[in-house]
């Protein structure tokens, strides 16, 4: 070889490498977005062209769909028949508009085989290329199943009259395996052809199915739906038909189907013979009646409820308010007197959902009838239905005589009445005695003031209750309270914690633990460090514990306050106390304060769990590789010390998930 | 009090489930094979696929209902399958739960199976969902129910061409907390509402990652079917870190911030809204990486705006909705106790509200329940295919708007963008060999 022979190779060669260098920053640059730069066509173009590793080819085939123009398709088709890159070269052509792309496939067809040739005839499907027909229909054939599925399912998504042709008669001798496929494409045939206006070749695609013999369920299913919706108003003749089936899968698909269908029609051919079907198909068709919600089905439906098989009746029940209809109120009042207490929950349910004032007149009557028991069931209806008028009824009945009917009563007064109620239950407070009685109270005087655009206005009205009221009635207005919250609400429960007598302290106390804010926080902790009685001092501590475990807490605020209690803890249960709240915090802070109690056999299982604990959360965080370092000895000593054998297997392998992520891998 | 309620309602559908479902606890082998038919009186057999972490979830709500019994499990990951049969074996107290590592082989084999769980990634649920249908089956699928608009499209096709129940586990629509909100706008409580506002993740962003992982060796494919885990996808590199979870933020895996929340909160707004046929018409571009503040409007003329609420202005939880109406507003999101309201009057009808809308639509406060009473009714379930499609294609043009940064406008009938062929070419992914629709 010549030295200038050589020398313009090497120049060559420098060009190439130039070249080949700029195309590579640019494919950096070019494939992180989704969307290639404007004008970018031509660089992709030669990614492909080159000895660009499969990456960045994949990343432009990618691109090159999106903004892919004729020029685009021969390098691409051209990979068509890489194993690797097959895929990737269809994904880019697919989405070209230009016919071209519908050539390179056809062309490709006859060249390929497996798994490329399975892509190239699903991407025909995609672009419906009705040119395809031809070669589609001999790939019905083919020996590999996978290509003729794939051909069945791409003639039906042409969907013309042509590839129904072919798929109706690969039908007739299709081997099974193959059958589903080529029902899938005459069903997609079924759908182009009717979508098009040629309804009678849909109706004879999908009456085939219907009759084909050992089709599969859905088959003859679907079939039998699209048969009768391609029919329009004709299809009712076999839907009736149907709806007589003996076999189960006609007879709910004609069910299901008639949920599509509009019409007064459809519902006669529901309810006609209703009564001697067996129960499955009773409840089937009872579902149904409610979903269409057509009057006509009514008198059918207050038959099966009346008497028959129980489930049926139940069914028939339910559905009633999804109709709406006024003349189901005698219907459900009679049953909610029936001897089975199922149906007449059942009935007293739909009573509640039915809309109306003939509903609201019958609740009424029940109401002031003489029997408890459906005065009961009125009140509840009363409060499921929302008859917000009848509160001053309620609140007679509240302060009445009948001690069953009390509770009952004064519950929805507070679900059915608002803040101006909030006197009346105050003064009917003082005189409650029974638990039942105060629990409602409770209850409802939380319910009339949570109501209040300001719920802490109610505040003054219940702190001044509060100094009149006995033992009992003190516990209710400090658990409203602290339903309510608020920094007056805060302040009467804090002076009721120095109450002499011993229920209201306590419920002073539990009050302030539960408080909706963190508010309550600081005084509990007060009080911990003040109260000599342990109980007491427990008690505090527990509330004030809850409150740094508690999620809405920041998680830095929460384990301050554990440091704080940490100096108050003396007793084996405040111990386990304050492990519980620094098992809920995910911070390597907490594992440092809970080491020294895995010393103690006495908590150390709690500390062994809350460390597993902290230990899973901080392993699945994604700076978890800074974490896992200080994870290490903690795991090390749960593993060592536990005698529970299942928290040792989890703290081991987390330990070596933690010394793993430590060593950065 | 509300959720002592909302529970006893629970209690009631279960007790109701039990009463239809007559047959001994335990199908019989007789009982195989029995053609698709589900009656009221019957038990659901369920099978399921790619049962993972959240699908463990679904599993553990499913499991306890009394007509349904869990009898396989198909999976790419032997670790998974392994983990789900002795979840569902422990319940049974035997060892019957079967594995399939094949989903083609396991759809063909168990023609007993009514239902399936599909709680694999998003790159399979529509796949997966439509072979399932295809096979006679019913399905529940995790969220999101589609990678794309075509994908979505093809899901609602197949649910209504062999007349398959389908839900996606989008099971916020059957919580009473959002159950009320979407009631009190139904109601016209809110007045006239002109704005809702949809939780988007506060993490990640709209344009995801191109990138591949290193390769590392492939493990033997009993261990991982690394082919199969890709499905439809394009092909990468074997690296562990996808299948213990870290697909997320990659675009041939996920569907972005936008759909990781949005697949639940733009389907909860458009129900609300009465648009749960349809999808946005415009989509405004916003210049910030996630689409945050983004404007979509529908043709009612009511805007959803995209939310990342990062100062928690408007939630104090996840998935949050929260619906505007000229006589006031109410927002929910997970974790709440109740709802936030403009007016605490509003609060007063909680129980009317979601006690109506359970008796109106015969549909209990539990998803899954939701589910399996449809299996039996034939009814569509709340978060069936073609709702879901709906709103997971406003997802889709979401997604397509922020990568192209630039005003889009969507025509919900043709289901194509208006005027914008680079849009349009974005509305579908060539699916790979040999997982092709």
């Amino acid at each position: 070889m010549s030295k200038s022979k050589m020398n313009l190779d090497s120049r060559k060669a420098g060009s190439l490498t130039l070249l080949i260098g700029l195309l590579f920053a640019g494919a950096v640059q070019l494939f992180g977005q989704t969307i290639p730069p404007a004008g970018s066509e031509d660089r992709l173009i030669a990614v492909l062209k080159s000895d660009a590793a499969h990456k960045e080819k994949a990343d432009a085939c990618r691109q090159l769909a999106i903004i892919g123009t004729k020029d685009a398709v021969a390098p691409l088709a051209a990979l068509l028949g890489d194993e690797k890159l097959s895929h990737m070269a269809r994904y880019g052509l697919e989405p070209i508009p230009d016919p071209a792309v519908d050539e390179a496939l056809r062309d490709a067809l006859g060249k390929l085989k497996g798994r490329p040739l399975v892509g190239v005839i699903g991407s025909i499907g995609v672009r419906r290329d009705a040119r395809a027909v031809r070669a589609l229909a001999k790939m019905l054939r083919d020996p590999d199943a996978q290509v003729a599925r794939a051909a069945a399912r791409a003639l039906g998504s042409i969907g013309n009259q042509r590839a129904t042709r072919a798929l109706q008669r690969a039908l007739k001798n299709a081997p099974a395996a193959n059958q589903l496929a080529l029902c899938e494409g005459l069903f997609r045939c079924a759908e182009a052809l009717a979508a098009g206006g040629e309804r009678a070749d849909a109706i004879e695609i999908y009456d085939q199915l219907r009759e084909l013999e050992d089709a599969p369920h859905q088959v003859r299913a679907g079939a039998l739906r699209g048969a009768i919706l391609t029919r329009g108003k004709d299809g009712i003749g076999l839907l009736r038909q149907h709806l007589r089936s003996d076999d189960y899968i006609l007879f709910s698909a004609a069910v299901q189907t008639a949920q599509e269908l509009p019409g007064t029609g459809v519902s006669r051919a529901l309810t006609t013979g209703l009564s001697q079907l067996p129960a499955d198909n009773q409840i089937l068709v009872v579902w149904t009646l409610g979903k269409r919600a057509d009057p006509v089905a009514l008198l059918s439906l207050y038959t099966l409820a009346k008497k028959g098989e129980k489930t049926v009746r139940l069914e028939a029940i339910r559905v009633l308010p999804q109709i709406g209809h006024v003349s189901a109120v005698p219907v459900l009042v009679e049953l909610l007197a029936d001897a089975d207490g199922q149906i007449s929950q059942t009935a007293q349910e739909a009573f509640g959902a039915l809309p109306g004032r003939e509903a609201d007149a019958a609740v009424m009557a029940m109401f002031n009838s003489g029997q408890t028991s459906r005065r009961l069931a009125a009140i509840e209806l009363m409060g499921r239905r929302r008859m917000t008028a009848t509160v001053g009824e309620l609140l007679k009945a509240a302060g009445g005589a009948d001690s069953e009917i009390r509770p009952a009563a004064i519950k929805a007064v507070g679900e059915l009445g608002g803040p101006a109620e909030l006197p009346a239950l105050l003064d009917l407070l003082m005189d409650l005695e029974t638990s039942d009685e105060l629990n409602a109270a409770r209850q409802a005087l939380s319910d009339v003031c949570t109501k209040a655009d300001d719920p802490e206005s109610c505040t003054e009205r219940l702190a001044g209750a509060l100094t009149k009221a006995g033992p009992a009635q003190k516990i209710v207005l400090l658990r409203v309270l602290g339903a309510i919250g608020g920094p007056n609400a805060l302040e009467a429960v804090r002076k009721a914690v120095d109450d002499r007598r011993p229920e209201v302290h306590i419920t002073a106390i539990r009050a302030l633990g539960t408080w909706k804010t963190a508010d309550a926080a600081p005084i509990l902790l007060a009080l911990a460090k003040k109260f000599r009685n342990p109980n007491d001092k427990t008690l505090c501590l527990r509330g004030y514990l809850g409150f740094a475990a508690r999620g809405d807490v920041p998680a830095g605020q929460r384990l301050s306050m554990c440091r704080k209690a940490a100096g108050l803890i003396e007793r084996d249960d405040e111990k386990k106390l304050l492990l519980g709240a620094l098992g809920s915090i995910n911070s390597p802070g907490a594992l440092a304060l809970i080491m020294p109690y895995l010393d103690d056999p006495a908590t150390r299982a709690e500390a062994g769990t809350a460390t597993v604990a902290i230990a899973e959360n901080l392993l699945k965080r994604r700076d978890s590789s800074k974490l896992a370092p200080k994870l290490v000895k903690p795991l090390e000593k749960v593993a060592q010390v536990t005698t529970n054998a299942e928290l040792a297997r989890r703290a081991k392998a987390l330990l070596r998930q933690a010394q793993k992520r430590a060593r950065g891998r | 009090m509300l959720k002592k309620n909302l529970n006893l309602t629970r209690r009631t559908f279960l007790k109701r489930a039990a009463a239809l479902a007559t047959v001994p606890y335990i199908v019989p082998a007789s009982a195989l094979g029995r053609g698709g038919k589900v009656a009221p009186s019957e038990r659901i057999v369920l099978g399921g696929m790619g049962v993972g972490r959240r699908g463990s979830h679904d599993l553990r709500w499913m499991l306890p209902e009394p007509d349904v019994q869990f009898v396989a499990i198909c999976d790419a990951r032997k670790e998974s399958r392994e983990a789900v049969k002795q979840i569902v074996d422990t319940r049974y107290g035997n060892n019957d739960c079967a594995m399939y590592s094949d989903m083609r082989e396991f759809l063909a084999l168990r023609t007993d199976i009514d239902a399936l769980l599909i709680a694999t990634g998003d790159r399979w649920h529509s796949l997966a969902a439509i072979m399932a249908m295809r096979a006679g089956k019913d399905v529940y699928s995790e969220k999101p129910s589609s990678m794309t608009i075509a994908e979505g499209r093809a899901v609602a096709e197949t649910a209504n061409r062999y007349r398959r129940i389908y839900q996606t586990g989008t099971q916020r629509f059957s919580e009473g907390n959002f159950t009320f909100a979407n009631e009190l706008l139904r109601t016209g409580r809110l007045g006239r509402v002109h704005t809702v506002r949809a939780h988007i993740a506060p993490w990640d962003s709209a344009e995801m990652s191109h990138e591949w992982l290193p390769a590392e060796p492939e493990p033997p494919k009993d261990e991982v079917d690394w082919d199969q885990w890709l499905g439809p996808c394009p092909w990468r590199p074997y690296n562990s870190a996808y299948i213990r979870g870290q697909w997320r933020g990659y675009y041939d895996f996920h569907t972005s911030c936008i759909g990781e929340w949005g697949a639940h909160t733009f389907a909860q707004c458009q129900v609300a809204i009465g648009a749960a046929d349809t999808a946005a018409i415009e989509y405004q571009y916003v210049k910030n990486e996630s689409g945050d503040g983004m404007v979509t409007r529908f043709a009612n003329g009511i805007k959803m705006v995209l939310e990342r609420d990062l100062d928690k202005k408007y939630w104090r939880g996840s998935c949050g909705v929260r619906y505007e109406g000229t006589e006031g507003w109410v927002a929910a999101a997970d974790g709440y106790s109740k709802p936030d309201v403009s007016s605490p009057a509003m609060m007063g009808d909680f129980r009317k509200l979601v006690y109506d809308y359970m008796a109106r639509t015969q549909r209990p406060m539990s998803h899954v329940r939701d589910l399996f009473d449809c299996v039996k009714s034939r009814r569509q379930p709340v978060a069936n295919a073609e709702m879901m499609h709906r709103s997971m294609s406003t997802v889709h043009a979401a997604n397509i708007c922020m990568w192209l940064k630039r005003d889009l406008r969507y025509d919900p009938v043709k289901e194509e963008f208006i005027n914008d062929p680079e849009a349009n070419r974005l509305r579908s992914r060539a699916m790979r060999e040999p997982w092709i629709i």
